[in-house]
């Protein structure tokens, strides 16, 4: 969800470091995308395509990586991916977790010229 | 050339949750979010706190909605504070617009803030808002597979309030289901039953909010 207001937060760190750089153009990018913000891969390009139009990124790759939902539980101190939307310990059945990895939401690279 | 990065796509967002989370701590004040489809009861519950528990709580609440002030308007006609927030399409509330909003209220005089979210089980549960706690509301007429289907807000949530109870005789509703889809999404959420027509619960929501920490 919200793939064009994740975009738009995209575009502005873009403009910023060609800005920082002093640079023309971007070539490619990649995000990390933890699971759990149920972003949809399709939607998020669609947005690229139509928020970098006529800026110094159109045309840019867009390169996602998403991260799969991971916890950790308080119980017996398993460490495990989760599907949701069930989050809970499958060694000991404990509702009792701790979500680890999964919130993640950053650009974490640029190349630019 | 290509460089490393690392910048939060929250961070506008993040940055306004940051200055609430300063002003509510330097008054004192708790914040609560809550969130629940439209017509769930989120209104209904808050015009009883203030009917039931307006004397002990000084409390404001800022009301989200995409058009008209009606919810503020029912609030203010049992006297509880109520400020609008008219988001004009967006489907939940951000940071930026709960932090102006709340600089308007007269937050010396203020121990808690309620924000009433859009009425919406996705977006609102995306969004920190500087809250103490979100708060997930869900009627019986709603099915008792929503936590499931929306378990990010159940994830986030503090505790979970479900309302309409006195509607089950006439419902096809298993109470206890839900409560066990509830936990299989976060097993640590403390779930009340209310009822608005005859207050059922509503000392509870009073007894979790006073319980939530600082």
């Amino acid at each position: 969800m919200h793939e064009f207001s994740f975009c738009q937060s995209i575009m502005d760190a873009l403009l910023e470091e060609l800005e920082n750089h002093k640079m023309k153009r971007v070539l490619s990018l990649r995000v990390i995308i933890g699971r759990l913000h149920q972003v949809i891969e399709e939607n998020l390009q669609m947005a690229f395509s139509v928020l970098s139009k006529g800026s110094p990124a159109e045309g840019a790759v867009l390169n996602l990586r998403f991260v799969n939902i991971a916890c950790e539980c308080k119980e017996c101190g398993q460490q495990e991916t989760v599907e949701p939307p069930f989050f809970s310990c499958t060694r000991c059945g404990s509702g009792k977790i701790k979500i680890t990895r999964g919130k993640e939401l950053y650009l974490e690279k640029i190349e630019m010229e | 050339m290509e460089i490393k990065v690392y910048k939060d796509l929250m961070g506008a967002n993040e940055k306004w949750a940051a200055k609430t989370r300063t002003l509510l701590k330097e008054k004192g004040i708790k914040m609560i979010n809550i969130i629940g489809s439209p017509g769930c009861g989120k209104t209904t519950m808050l015009e009883n706190l203030g009917k039931h528990y307006g004397e002990q709580f000084r409390f404001a609440v800022l009301e989200g909605d995409v058009e008209t002030t009606r919810d503020a308007e029912r609030l203010n006609a049992v006297n509880v504070q109520a400020s609008q927030l008219l988001t004009s399409g967006a489907c939940h509330l951000e940071a930026k617009l709960v932090h102006y909003a709340l600089k308007d209220l007269p937050l010396d005089k203020l121990d808690l803030i309620i924000v009433e979210n859009v009425g919406n089980l996705v977006c609102p549960a995306e969004f920190d808002i500087g809250e103490h706690g979100k708060i997930a509301f869900l009627s019986v007429t709603e099915g008792e597979d929503k936590p499931a289907k929306y378990p990010l807000l159940f994830q986030e949530s503090r505790f979970a309030v479900l309302t309409k109870t006195d509607l089950l005789p006439y419902l096809n509703f298993d109470i206890e289901l839900c409560e066990k889809y509830i936990n299989q999404v976060n097993g640590e959420l403390p779930v009340i039953r209310t009822s608005a027509k005859d207050n059922q619960g509503l000392d509870e929501f009073v007894r979790l909010i006073k319980e939530l920490p600082l």
